[in-house]
């Protein structure tokens, strides 16, 4: 069925198209006679107003694109829910994707957000995309750091201290008396990644005595911790470390299932210790309750909307930058055995 | 802001006319290798995006789909997204997720501004009823398949679980653990996905004198409700509570686990044996390990997307509309201890 147009509209309400087009977008301008005229012929004919056509006059739509690194993550839906209800609270809707961490899908997500003429792009990059980002500046499309710190402050972020997160959980470990270290997570280049691993270091370097091994895996999902859980139960008892502090919680709660196999001896936390980052909803629920790093996730949403709003209604501002303090969860998987 | 590039910019630079712009950028085999540099190269000195909404006013369509989910937080619907991702890039389609958080109003606005988008085609997983709504984005020309409940109508193309069935193995399996005082926890009623797993309990239950079967209604299915109503049965006098549970989903059974476990000291599975649905991925790794009932989740996605592939190629005729997944009973240490 060819779909109705303002003209067929106009037609069967028997008022000119200007008069159609003042009931969609200036109704106040119109009687409630013609208003009411007017949508009673939109619902005969299943009209629908073409945002396309409308985005080339107005400019931009009243979509936020975010950009996330792994929809399966409970941390981005509970980020994306916060930035949800706060672009609700402004008449706006956010849209997802997820770039799985994949420079390819990153690029065609902001070409496709551009090519939408979006109000704002929020994004937790993957990989270099300040160029990219600036093209969409200049285009009238602002754009805000999920996630991440901005390496050179010309674009406003919102994130975490990944580095303080990291010292905190190490520092956790050594004070239970814990001294052989490993670190999983990766791909290194992720920067959340980087920086926890480089909080692990420091943490490592205070306390003579300790070291840090680090396990790089492939992408941060329990699949691939378990993989590297495997790995470790598989070593001599005396090659294996004494901790594990993983770059997230998925990573973490696969190493625990890999661990925790029914014919494996290890206990945790009796033989390894185990903190995870993010403290999503299923770490107190597992099988030994999850230590972690807690992060505001939803407020962070939250946040990273406001200041979009913010850039978008004034992009002459000056960027801003909002770090958050990670904080540490204790419980099962890392207590003490003193 | 910098004036907007047009082809007409494009032309002047590559000396090529506005029509071999146009060919180039619609029907790249039309033009002639040289000057196909000369343009991509024009494209790339004068930053040239190609301007969507212009662009899909012509064409009319645009190469993504939508993915409407009730609640992309929940591990089940990331993993259908990850099938239907896989898919819709094999075929070079883009993905965009929109979250209803359980909202009708939100899920009409996503509806309302993907159609308005010209997406390509919808994928709607829902808790309200949505088909007479998919009818009429369909009668518009924006076609869809309906993810998570088999439709009702033979036009509109589905993709679910046999919930009856699933319903029915989780109740049955309680019973065969020896069970006789059931509970089904999960609601509201009103949601097809929750009432036809409580009908398939039913049956179970009915061939089954001498059990008895309560449903404790929950307003919602997440985590936290689970944690409202193990906290009641708990509060009841030992002979009083059920000593099977079956919960409508994963969340309320980890939830429910992690109270009754944690707070209270219940013994799961002897005092209690309780099943999920869905077997989410952290089941595996709850504090006791999550009996539940398991749908192909990556191969939902997958067939979702061949459904609306099939439509939007015009060539879905003698293919069945509606793919309904047998579920699975997956037995752990929640309903059967070691």
């Amino acid at each position: 069925m060819a779909a109705a147009s303002v003209r067929d509209v106009a037609q069967r309400a028997g008022v000119s198209v200007g008069t159609v087009s003042n009931v969609l977008n200036r109704p106040d301008k119109v009687t409630a006679e013609t208003v009411a005229r007017v949508m009673g012929a939109i619902d005969d004919l299943g009209f629908i107003r073409n945002d396309a056509a409308r985005q080339l006059r107005a400019g931009h739509s009243k979509t936020i694109g975010l950009v996330v690194l792994d929809v399966r993550n409970p941390f981005f839906t509970d980020v994306a829910r916060g930035a949800e209800d706060e672009a609700a609270s402004a008449g706006l809707t956010v849209i997802l994707g997820n770039s799985d961490e994949n420079s390819d899908r990153e690029a065609a997500y902001l070409d496709l957000f551009e090519e939408q003429r979006v109000h704002g792009v929020l994004i937790s990059p993957y990989g270099d995309i300040t160029a990219r980002l600036e093209r969409l500046r200049q285009r009238g499309i602002q754009a805000v750091l999920v996630d991440r710190s901005s390496g050179d402050a010309a674009f406003s972020s919102v994130s975490v201290d990944d580095l303080a997160g990291g010292r905190l959980a190490v520092e956790h470990l050594i004070a239970q008396g814990r001294s052989r270290i490993a670190f999983i997570g990766g791909p290194i280049q992720i920067r959340q990644v980087e920086d926890r691993l480089a909080g692990a270091r420091t943490a490592v370097a205070a306390h003579p005595g300790t070291e840090l091994e680090t396990i790089e895996i492939e992408a941060l999902s329990v699949l691939a911790g378990r993989a590297a859980g495997i790995e470790i139960a598989q070593r001599a008892p005396d090659d294996r470390p004494d901790a594990v502090f993983a770059a997230n919680d998925l990573v973490a709660m696969g190493v625990l299932q890999a661990l925790m196999m029914r014919d494996s001896d290890i206990r945790v936390p009796r033989d390894i210790s185990l903190i995870g980052y993010d403290d999503i909803d299923f770490a107190s629920a597992a099988v030994v309750p999850l230590s972690s790093i807690r992060q505001p996730s939803a407020l962070i949403g939250h946040t990273a909307v406001e200041i979009l709003l913010e850039q978008t209604a004034d992009p002459t501002a000056s960027p801003r930058q909002v770090v958050f303090e990670p904080e540490l969860v204790v419980r099962e998987s890392s207590r003490g055995l003193a | 802001m910098v004036a907007r590039v047009g082809i007409r910019e494009v032309a002047t630079l590559a000396e090529v006319s506005l029509g071999t712009v146009s060919h180039y950028i619609n029907h790249p085999a039309r033009v002639s290798p040289e000057k196909q540099e000369r343009i991509q190269r024009a494209i790339d000195q004068l930053g040239f995006v190609r301007n969507n909404a212009a662009w899909q006013l012509r064409l009319g369509r645009s190469a993504t789909i939508a993915y409407i989910a009730p609640d992309v937080s929940n591990p089940f619907f990331a993993t259908i997204a990850e099938g239907v991702e896989q898919r819709a890039a094999a075929e070079g389609y883009s993905v965009f997720i929109a979250n209803s958080g359980r909202s009708r109003e939100r899920e009409d606005a996503y509806l309302e501004q993907f159609e308005a988008q010209r997406v390509q085609g919808l994928l709607v997983a829902s808790h309200d009823p949505v088909e007479e709504r998919l009818l009429q984005a369909r009668q518009r020309g924006t076609p869809s398949v309906l993810v998570g409940q088999r439709a009702i109508s033979p036009l509109q193309p589905s993709v679910s679980v046999d919930d009856v069935t699933g319903g029915y193995l989780a109740a049955k399996h309680l019973i065969e653990c020896g069970r006789t005082r059931i509970a089904f926890v999960g609601g509201p009623l009103a949601i097809r996905q929750v009432a036809d797993r409580y009908e398939g309990a039913s049956r179970a239950i009915a061939e089954h004198p001498g059990v008895t079967f309560e449903v404790i209604n929950t307003p919602d299915r997440t985590i936290a409700e689970g944690h409202v109503v193990a906290a009641a049965l708990a509060a009841r006098p030992e002979a009083a509570r059920p000593d099977g549970v079956f919960a409508v989903n994963d969340l309320l059974a980890l939830g429910m686990l992690q109270t009754l476990v944690v707070d209270h000291g219940i013994r799961v599975p002897d005092d209690m044996a309780l099943i999920g649905y869905d077997d989410i991925e952290f089941g595996a790794s709850s504090i006791i390990p999550l009996s539940s009932i398991r749908a192909p989740h990556e191969e939902f996605g997958i067939a979702a997307v061949s459904l609306l592939l099939a439509e939007l190629s015009g060539e879905a005729g003698d293919e069945p509309k509606h793919v309904v997944f047998p579920p699975t009973l997956v037995v752990r240490a929640s309903t059967v201890s070691r």
